[in-house]
């Protein structure tokens, strides 16, 4: 009999203390979540690295299985390629040039230089793929918290999928535009208007984020390019964004409403997307940048 | 010695988890091997080592709360309610391995939910939980025999080798079938006489 009252006394012992740590846990949490992943992502670095170093080993040992003619084809076609860009890319210093003479001769501030860093993904989180991933660029980088995570689609356009949060030593974690977290202003240029994705109201729709805060006088066409705005300090302007999927009807005109929201299906592709690239404030590298909780984000 | 064979399983399978988890799989590995020591080592000490595996997880991953730790005791749990008290044979250990494959599944569906994510479509998520299911009746019995051979070369109870834990410590198990045998003293007509 005693013993069973001892036994009771354990259990209830257990689970009060079981219960307070959950209790523990739970609330501290969300204070610890910031720093957590940044000391898990770098203590688990070197190992995630390994195989990611592992694979694109294999995947390089690949190429070896082609045969000439094919090694051929493919260097043909990226030779190509190259020409195409290295075009694209002299036109683009051209019209740089011309940029800035002209607004030396305008009286106006020369716009921010963009140095480009190339990352590779090295985890994301099974449950929220397209939510956020962690890239192995850090603060020893110059990698800052608030720059703009971009991709490159296959016509070498420029994307803006995302921004960094969180910045460790050797990884940053990415927030997409798909976490309902993350707040960016997106221009319209074909309509002159602005509006502010994931603000408007959330609807399960696969491949598409709410963007809310556009100004009801004006009409929308669909699949209208959006554009980044450049009104956050980190991220370059005229950046695509992606397509106006849908815009709620227009209210009548007795009606009170200011705003409306519509769905923007974001230009990258999410799935299967390995590398990206940060751009970066050449200010930001030499170390004459302002403190990170300046950023709008 | 058990504490230290099942931190470095619990950390190996993390880190496998971590590893497959970048090709959009989530297996929950740490939920079988969390059931295993559920059965060679003690209920408690599995539901405590869910909750400190379910917050590294999240933790590394950076999710929005913590949701990880519930889904590994509810797996942990509900593979009990499934095994069977004296497992005499390694296959018996695939139906609490279907279900702990079910219970991730759709834990970590209602958790992108919870988080304020974009869950997988109805149709996807009956072709994962067919999946997950699928690879939970293969990998608890592969994952019941490799520990085992570890098991008994660290001269630790197993799974089919040791004896088998019981929730709470004592008295009756939780989900447990035991088996009531009626025994009959005979004595024979010799006997009764003297």
């Amino acid at each position: 009999m005693a013993e069973g009252v001892k036994k009771n006394g354990h259990r209830i012992f257990f689970a009060a203390v079981a219960i307070l740590l959950l209790l523990l846990a739970f609330a501290g949490y969300r204070t610890l979540r910031r720093s957590a992943g940044l000391v898990f992502g770098d203590f688990f670095y070197p190992y995630l690295f390994v195989a990611k170093s592992a694979s694109n080993q294999v995947s390089d040992q690949t190429l070896l299985l082609y045969n000439r003619t094919e090694l051929a084809a493919r260097v043909e076609q990226l030779l190509r390629v190259n020409r195409q860009l290295g075009a694209q890319a002299a036109e683009a210093a051209n019209l740089r040039q011309e940029n800035e003479e002209l607004r030396r001769n305008s009286g106006l501030q020369p716009e921010s230089n963009w140095r480009y860093l190339t990352s590779e993904i090295i985890m994301r989180d099974p449950l929220l793929w397209n939510e956020h991933f962690t890239v192995n660029r850090g603060s020893a980088d110059g990698v800052v918290p608030g720059a703009a995570a971009m991709t490159v689609t296959a016509e070498g356009l420029p994307v803006l999928i995302g921004v960094v949060d969180q910045v460790g030593r050797h990884t940053s974690q990415i927030t997409t535009l798909f976490s309902p977290g993350l707040r960016l202003s997106a221009a319209l240029p074909g309509t002159g208007a602005s509006g502010v994705i994931n603000a408007g109201e959330r609807h399960s729709v696969s491949g598409c984020v709410p963007i809310g805060l556009l100004p009801a006088h004006l009409r929308y066409t669909p699949r209208e390019a959006l554009f980044s705005t450049g009104y956050e300090r980190n991220i370059p302007r005229g950046i695509k964004i992606g397509e106006l999927e849908s815009v709620e009807d227009t209210p009548s005109r007795f009606s009170h409403q200011l705003y409306l929201s519509g769905l923007l299906k974001p230009a990258a592709r999410l799935d299967s997307i390995r590398f990206l690239i940060l751009a970066l404030r050449r200010e930001n590298h030499q170390g004459g940048g302002r403190t990170p909780d300046e950023d709008l984000l | 010695m058990k504490i230290c064979f099942e931190i470095t399983v619990l950390a190996l399978l993390l880190l496998a988890e971590l590893l497959i988890g970048n090709v959009g799989l989530n297996l929950g590995l740490t939920a079988f091997a969390l059931f295993y020591f559920s059965v060679t080592i003690s209920m408690e000490n599995a539901l405590c080592s869910a909750v400190i595996c379910g917050c590294i997880l999240d933790g590394i991953y950076g999710r929005p709360g913590l949701f990880s730790p519930l889904i590994l005791i509810c797996a942990v749990l509900g593979g009990w309610t499934l095994r069977r008290y004296a497992a005499y044979h390694l296959l018996e250990s695939m139906l609490p391995g279907i279900l702990i494959g079910e219970v991730v599944t759709l834990g970590g569906a209602l958790a992108v939910r919870w988080w304020g994510g974009s869950p997988p479509p109805l149709e996807l998520l009956i072709w994962q939980m067919i999946f997950n299911g699928a690879l939970g009746l293969l990998l608890m019995p592969a994952l019941v025999a490799v520990l085992d051979y570890f098991a008994t070369l660290l001269r630790l109870n197993g799974f089919m080798t040791g004896p088998r834990s019981r929730l709470g410590g004592g008295g009756r198990s939780f989900g447990a079938r035991p088996r009531t045998v009626n025994q009959r003293i005979v004595v024979p007509r010799g006997d009764r006489r003297r």
